[in-house]
């Protein structure tokens, strides 16, 4: 089934199973799984993962829209279906639909500066469009990337970080809330990384994390001149059904299942500043 | 110690002075620069400088006890280190190590509060611009305890 009769079909479990599984950090694990046939995606989007006996729930996908061999999604276990994908093991059954949602603006990216900001977890989907920068880095101009943890045991994708700091294509600034005396790099919020990145007055932000640390990335952005429709956020609701049915992700007047999760800033504000939502 | 050269005190919390307050500023500031593992000040000393760092990485930290030394901020380029010669008792309230060679102008907190008390144009501009540098890191600092990423 390929994706366009995936999407035809948006209720439609796929059966499939567990490639490879690595443990991130310790509550964080990423497992690769055998992607439905002709299984394709944009940088964003997520998947709704059905561990068989326990129950459903969407991720986004964290892996290179380039391959085709596999689907990489990226785990924090918080949660009774979360600790059960937790727990598979390679070869292990699991079901897959989607791909889901509305995704990082990457066509609207080409040819203009691009600046990524990552919170924690929220690094996760962005992997996928900074994957899809690096495979296509001509198409885009300057790409800054600034990402923060609570600790440098909390960082995600520890080697591969470390392999971007050290590209001379992009410029990559890491930092963590506290640490100790063997930590040599940045401590502070993410927002402190933020004067140092370098964009032009049209470049793209993305910025995924908790809506608080979006909140105040954003606000920050748009202090050193981002418009507010270039700023694209990334928003967190618990999604059921995927196709704007069931209500479950209603935000506002928005299903975020279908409306986002990826929207721009001069949306999202609004929402973000209603207390009841 | 003091060079009077104006011309090289280029910093951006200097940034909008007139000639008579950068040449105050000057007369009592001096470039200097600090290796790694070096401390520019200690909990509890006496605070009489402050820093105004145009490279490298300083950390803020304290040794916690049994919990180990904490980072809790770094700072860097166009960054300031130290507002405590401000307010009495004029004590450092962190260490600060060197963890990147820093390149700073340092300021003689000593003189600075002498000039400010003396001319209160002078010391209205220096307290805004270190008011802005204090609050600065007031966010930073309620941000972290959000835990933010949480």
């Amino acid at each position: 089934m390929t994706t366009a009769q995936l999407r035809s079909e948006p209720m439609l479990t796929t059966p499939t199973r567990v490639l490879a599984r690595t443990q991130e950090t310790a509550d964080t694990f990423t497992i690769e799984v055998e992607p439905p046939p002709g299984f394709s995606f944009r940088p964003g989007e997520f998947t709704m993962l059905y561990v068989y006996g326990v129950g459903e729930v969407p991720i986004s996908i964290s892996g290179d829209p380039d391959r085709t061999d596999t689907l990489t999604l990226t785990i924090r276990a918080v949660g009774k279906v979360t600790e059960a994908v937790g727990r598979l093991q390679p070869g292990d059954p699991l079901g897959v639909r989607g791909p889901y949602g509305v995704g990082w603006p990457m066509e609207a990216a080409r040819g203009r500066d691009v600046v990524i900001v990552g919170g924690g977890i929220g690094l996760a989907p962005l992997r996928s469009a900074i994957y899809e920068i690096l495979n296509h880095r001509a198409d885009y101009g300057l790409v800054s990337i600034a990402v923060g943890f609570r600790r440098p045991e909390e960082i995600l994708y520890v080697d591969q970080v470390h392999e971007w700091r050290q590209r001379f294509d992009i410029d990559l600034e890491l930092t963590v809330d506290t640490a100790g005396d063997t930590w040599r790099g940045p401590v502070g919020v993410v927002t402190r990384l933020i004067p140092m990145l370098d964009f032009s007055d049209t470049a793209v932000a993305m910025v995924c994390g908790p809506e608080i640390m979006m909140m105040f990335t954003a606000r920050a952005l748009r202090d050193r001149g981002f418009a507010p429709d270039n700023i694209h956020v990334s928003l967190e609701r618990n999604m059921k059904c995927g196709i704007g049915l069931c209500g479950h992700c209603q935000y506002g007047q928005h299903f975020v299942c279908m409306a986002g999760p990826v929207k721009p800033f001069s949306q999202a504000e609004r929402l973000f500043g209603i207390r009841e939502l | 110690m003091p060079t009077g050269d104006i011309e090289r005190i280029d910093h951006p919390l200097l940034e909008g002075l007139s000639d008579t307050h950068m040449e105050m500023i000057a007369s009592c500031a001096w470039g200097d620069r600090f290796e790694t593992g070096e401390y520019l000040f200690r909990v509890g000393e006496s605070a009489t400088r402050a820093y105004l760092i145009s490279a490298g990485r300083l950390a803020l930290e304290l040794d916690g006890g049994g919990r180990g030394v904490v980072q809790i901020a770094t700072l860097r380029e166009s960054d300031v280190a130290g507002f405590s010669w401000i307010f009495p008792p004029h004590r450092w309230k962190w260490d600060g190590r060197v963890v990147e060679p820093v390149e700073a102008i340092v300021l003689d907190g000593e003189a600075l509060r002498t000039m400010k008390a003396a001319d209160h144009d002078f010391g209205y501009e220096l307290l805004l611009r270190f008011s802005a540098v204090i609050g600065s890191r007031l966010q930073a600092a309620r941000m972290q305890l959000m835990d933010v990423y949480a």
